[in-house]
């Protein structure tokens, strides 16, 4: 199983407290993301099948359409197998201070 | 102190605010007021301060000028957006699905918090979110070439 990396973990991890997010609000919500890479890294993830997103457009504003994220079925599986191998990593590091 | 006294110090005081009124529009409205048509409005203005200058106790320029600062508060001052002629070439160069999906988020994400900026009346912030919008479109152009080439290597790679 391919290991994820540290801005898609922060995105998924993001995206399963809140449901939908767009780019903007990861942003806020994290002093990580940049700005300038987000979109690029949420488009690759779109490509890998770790998020989906669709596009909200507001009827009052006709400007350029947005788009909001959610997990998607492969990055939930892959955030689980990520969170049960941090804490199986964690509980062996405890386990070898205690010896 | 004469009536003539408190009528001259009047004239003084409203030629400074008037002074004032002009050169803050002079330095913040410039552009959205030749992008909106008010261009002669503010020459006007110019013309009017010019005149002022030379001879503050002109009352009749002071009410044209006081008329043309009016009509410049009262017409809402629309201006094209931030970015407006970047999306046209953004959108020539790179295909829909990639436009739509990095380029015009990233725009989308900037407008709102210039919006933001200018609801508040913040103009630096404004400016500043104006100059980040730029930084963070060179950001993701840069960022997705180095991603989209890798890409090509690695799927180069796997074929060989």
């Amino acid at each position: 199983m391919k290991k994820l990396s540290a801005k898609e973990y922060i995105i998924l991890d993001l995206l399963r407290s809140s449901g939908e997010m767009y780019g903007l609000e990861m942003v806020k919500a994290s002093d990580k993301l940049k700005r300038g890479t987000v979109y690029v890294t949420l488009d690759r993830m779109t490509d890998k099948g770790l998020v989906k997103s669709r596009q909200v457009k507001n009827p009052k504003d006709a400007g350029l359409p947005r788009r909001v994220y959610q997990i998607a079925g492969h990055g939930v599986t892959l955030l689980r197998a990520q969170d049960a191998f941090e804490a199986a990593l964690l509980g062996a590091s405890n386990l070898g201070g205690n010896l | 102190m004469s009536e003539m006294d408190g009528q001259n110090s009047t004239l003084e005081e409203l030629i400074e605010i008037l002074n004032t009124k002009i050169n803050r529009i002079k330095k913040f409205d410039r552009h959205s007021l030749e992008q909106t048509g008010l261009g002669p409005h503010l020459r006007s203005l110019a013309y009017y301060q010019e005149i002022l200058n030379r001879n503050p106790i002109d009352v009749d320029t002071l009410f044209d000028a006081s008329q043309v600062i009016l009509e410049i508060e009262i017409v809402p001052t629309v201006g094209r957006p931030p970015a407006h002629q970047l999306v046209s070439l953004l959108k020539f160069i790179f295909t829909k699905k990639c436009f739509e999906h990095i380029f015009a988020q990233t725009i989308v994400d900037m407008r709102e918090e210039y919006d933001d900026a200018i609801e508040a009346n913040n103009i630096p912030l404004a400016r500043w979110r104006h100059i980040q919008l730029y930084l963070s479109l060179t950001s993701t152009v840069l960022t997705w070439i180095g991603a989209s080439s890798l890409k090509k290597f690695f799927a180069m790679w796997k074929a060989i």
